[in-house]
């Protein structure tokens, strides 16, 4: 109570309802759907190509579509089925994508009998003895088609490569997981620590790390305790360099220059990667992907979420990739009555979904259901109160750009850094005349990305 | 089990918003001056309770008719305009007549506000400005002062302005002691007088955000070393004594005519405070609070051109 009123003198950091109502709920494996749809970009990079065609029997863990590119990530299936269909379908995003469409084998595998899923969470930990070079951590990670699950859905194998002229010193395990709601990467922490730490260890070997942080918040604290026993336990020289460093629980905490900054003090120039300081941000999932990839050589097919807010469960569940919305909600009991949004991923930077037959992508990391959509359908006038401009983590002005971009002024846009946005959202969320800036500020970014590819 | 599908609302990113709003904003400022203002009654009489009634019903009346006639929006209750009156309300002497004060009212919404674009657009404070056209207007009724009425059983619950009551100066002019400027048991305008309720009021909007302390802290610390250096004050009570208390805290910090940033709020509080000092000691008038708060308002956007944020990732760029 002391810190909240003294908060009033020091740094405005905006400290949001957390709602983590599952944050001590065991992750629950969802049994096997009848139907999946994958759609064809789920990663950063161009479309991918199917490698299959309609009518054939494809098995789990078979590779389905590809890509030439460097920058693309490989798709999988995650059941035994058959294709029965190739064709364009709405996604979570709110466009509509090539996808690839599944249908199980056997239906009403799991439902009532012994679950015959192979999958279970954690998988078995198995020790690696750590001497494996850096391009085949590189090639595993490729082959099973890993992407950023904390939602940018950056190739990994891209990430694992950083150019050849880059020392990298540090790599940088983002556990923050600021946004309300979500607990799928908390519970990956108390549930699977050992892998958490393994995969930490493949990512410092394949970028030839000499030192690794876990940035993780301080609501987490029962991770915490669990993630320093296991590096107490795990014998390899490698976790010897490993330090755990917690940081205060507001949002954008997990944002990648944010947490650059609380973790070293150094500020990422406007324009380049973390590997220009030397450092690697990876999320807690990926890590826990890049264990099963290269021990158990097992490609990505399935994920973690967290379903929470007005359903009449709230669960972490384990579902296949291509699971509908649909089927997830069924299972965790339905919506309750006077839901007005689905959101697929944070209330914060998520994106709201207009029909609940959209599938999971690799990017989804939960679905949260609102009832009394809380923003205002009317915008009021700006009384310049500055608290947009207070609570921005890069510090811009986001009433300006609101402004400017309202009156398509891109120049000024731009010399107000208009690209440095990281569209967390905070500028809309404090607002009390409710305007919309965020809206307005990705629209802009949009327009002038696009005038300056031509 | 077939449950019909929810209708879903689809809109961008972020999906849920803090549940402070604009009116609440004005709310809590309205809480923060109640302390002061019911002292005032205490001390003026139910003269002064009228006056607050009044000048809260003529500005309400103005902003209806204005919304009405130029916005097409039907409104009962504004809750800026309401603030505005009470705010011009609180700076004015207890003796003044009733329709100077719906006219100083309804300038204040309708020419400084209205006029100048509405609400978030004015650049003076409508409040302050609505005092310097009072002070201009009818010299003698603004600067009626009397001391506080409390020991006077007829004059406390007299429903008319007690002009025939002995004026007695503001402690500015004429010395009183400083436990009488810090309780407020003496003459000056209806709500300047009890320091100690407007510095808890203030202290009140800065625990809860509302406003940021860099204004009204800067602008008395100003005020404060400055006085060292004037002959014949005593710090202390050159910063209770006047208006300077409830400009600081309920003044200078009004968002629409104050800077952006935190820097610049910094640099408005201390400009506010040598402008105060300077009209205080050089020239004719006793109180210098509301011209230094009104120049320092025109000045503002001259300073948030140069205490423009330093954008994370980039170097500090000359303007």
């Amino acid at each position: 109570m002391l810190n909240k009123l003294l908060s009033a003198f020091s740094s405005s950091k905006v400290y949001l309802e957390e709602n983590k109502y599952s944050s001590s709920s065991y992750i629950e494996v969802m049994p096997s759907p009848d139907k999946v749809i994958l759609p064809l970009q789920q990663h950063l990079g161009p479309i991918l190509e199917p490698k299959v065609k309609q009518g054939d029997n494809v098995k789990e863990g078979q590779l389905i579509a590809d890509s030439e590119a460097f920058i693309s990530a490989k798709l999988h299936s995650p059941i035994d089925g058959k294709i029965i269909a190739i064709e364009n379908r709405p996604t979570s995003l709110g466009i509509n994508v090539r996808s690839i469409i599944i249908e199980a084998k056997d239906k009403n595998s799991a439902k009532g009998k012994d679950n015959k899923d192979k999958s279970s969470f954690p998988v078995l930990f198995k020790e690696h003895d750590l001497k494996i070079s850096s391009e085949q951590i590189q090639s595993l990670v490729k082959e099973a088609g890993i992407v950023g699950l904390g939602g940018a859905m950056f190739p990994t194998h891209v990430k694992l490569s950083p150019p050849k002229d880059k020392k990298i010193t540090t790599v940088i395990l983002n556990c923050a997981e600021c946004e309300p709601f979500l607990t799928c990467d908390h519970r990956i922490m108390i549930e699977a620590p050992k892998h958490v730490l393994y995969g930490l260890a493949f990512i410092m070997l394949a970028v030839k790390a000499d030192n690794a942080i876990i940035a993780i918040e301080e609501n987490k604290k029962d991770a915490v305790s669990l993630l320093k026993k296991n590096l107490f336990i795990l014998k390899h020289n490698i976790f010897t360099k490993i330090k755990i460093k917690m940081l205060p629980s507001f949002y954008p905490q997990g944002a990648e220059k944010n947490l650059i900054h609380a973790c070293t003090g150094k500020e990422l120039p406007s324009g380049s990667l973390p590997h220009d300081l030397g450092m690697i941000v990876s999320n807690v999932h990926t890590s826990y992907a890049i264990y099963n990839s290269v021990v158990y050589k097992q490609p990505l097919t399935s994920r973690v979420i967290t379903v929470s807010g007005d359903v009449k469960n709230r669960k972490n569940l384990l579902v296949k990739l291509g699971t509908s919305f649909q089927d997830i909600i069924d299972h965790c009991g339905g919506l309750s009555p006077g839901v007005e949004k689905v959101i697929a991923g944070g209330p914060m930077t998520g994106t709201s979904v207009s029909n609940l037959d959209v599938p999971i992508i690799k990017g989804t990391s939960g679905i949260i259901a609102l009832h009394s959509v809380t923003e205002a359908i009317e915008e009021n006038e700006c009384i310049r109160c500055s608290r947009c401009i207070n609570s921005c983590p890069m510090r811009l002005m986001p009433n300006h750009l609101h402004n400017f971009s309202k009156q398509k002024k891109y120049d000024r846009c731009k010399e107000y850094n208009i690209s440095d946005c990281v569209e967390c959202g905070l500028c809309s969320y404090v607002c009390p005349a409710r305007l919309d800036h965020l809206r307005w500020i990705k629209l802009s970014k949009k327009l002038i990305l696009l005038q300056s590819k031509k | 089990m077939e449950n019909t599908k929810p209708e879903l609302k689809v809109s961008s990113s972020p999906h849920i918003r803090d549940s402070f709003t604009s009116d609440k904003t004005m709310l809590y400022v309205m809480i923060a001056l109640l302390p002061a203002m019911l002292c005032s009654i205490y001390f003026f009489g139910i003269y002064a309770l009228i006056i607050y009634l009044v000048s809260i019903l003529s500005a309400n009346i103005c902003e209806s008719l204005v919304n009405y006639l130029f916005y097409k929006k039907k409104t009962f209750f504004s809750a800026s305009g309401t603030l505005t009156a009470i705010l011009l309300a609180m700076v004015i002497p207890p003796t003044i007549p009733l329709l100077i004060l719906a006219l100083g009212n309804v300038f204040a919404i309708l020419i400084v506000k209205h006029c100048f674009g509405g609400l978030g657009k004015n650049i003076f404070n409508p409040a302050l400005a609505s005092r310097a056209f009072l002070q201009v207007s009818f010299p003698m009724q603004i600067t009626a002062f009397i001391p506080p009425l409390l020991f006077s059983f007829e004059g406390w619950f007299s429903l008319s302005p007690a002009i025939d009551a002995v004026t007695r100066a503001t402690p500015l002019v004429e010395k009183a002691s400083l436990s009488g400027v810090f309780f407020g048991n003496i003459s000056g305008s209806l709500g300047e007088t009890s320091a100690l309720l407007l510095i808890l009021g203030g202290i009140f909007l800065i625990l809860t955000k509302v406003i940021d302390w860099q204004t009204p802290v800067s602008y008395i610390a100003t005020v404060f070393l400055l006085a060292f250096f004037i002959p014949g004050t005593e710090p202390l009570y050159y910063i209770f004594a006047g208006g300077l208390i409830i400009g600081a805290f309920f003044m200078a910090t009004d968002y629409v005519t104050s800077p952006l940033t935190k820097r610049g709020k910094f640099v408005f509080g201390i400009g506010c405070g040598v402008l105060t000092v300077i009209i205080r000691t050089f020239s004719s008038m006793p109180e210098g609070v509301c011209y230094a708060i009104l120049l320092m308002n025109a000045f503002c956007p001259l300073i948030d051109r140069f205490t423009v944020l330093r954008t994370f990732g980039h170097k500090l760029k000359k303007r």
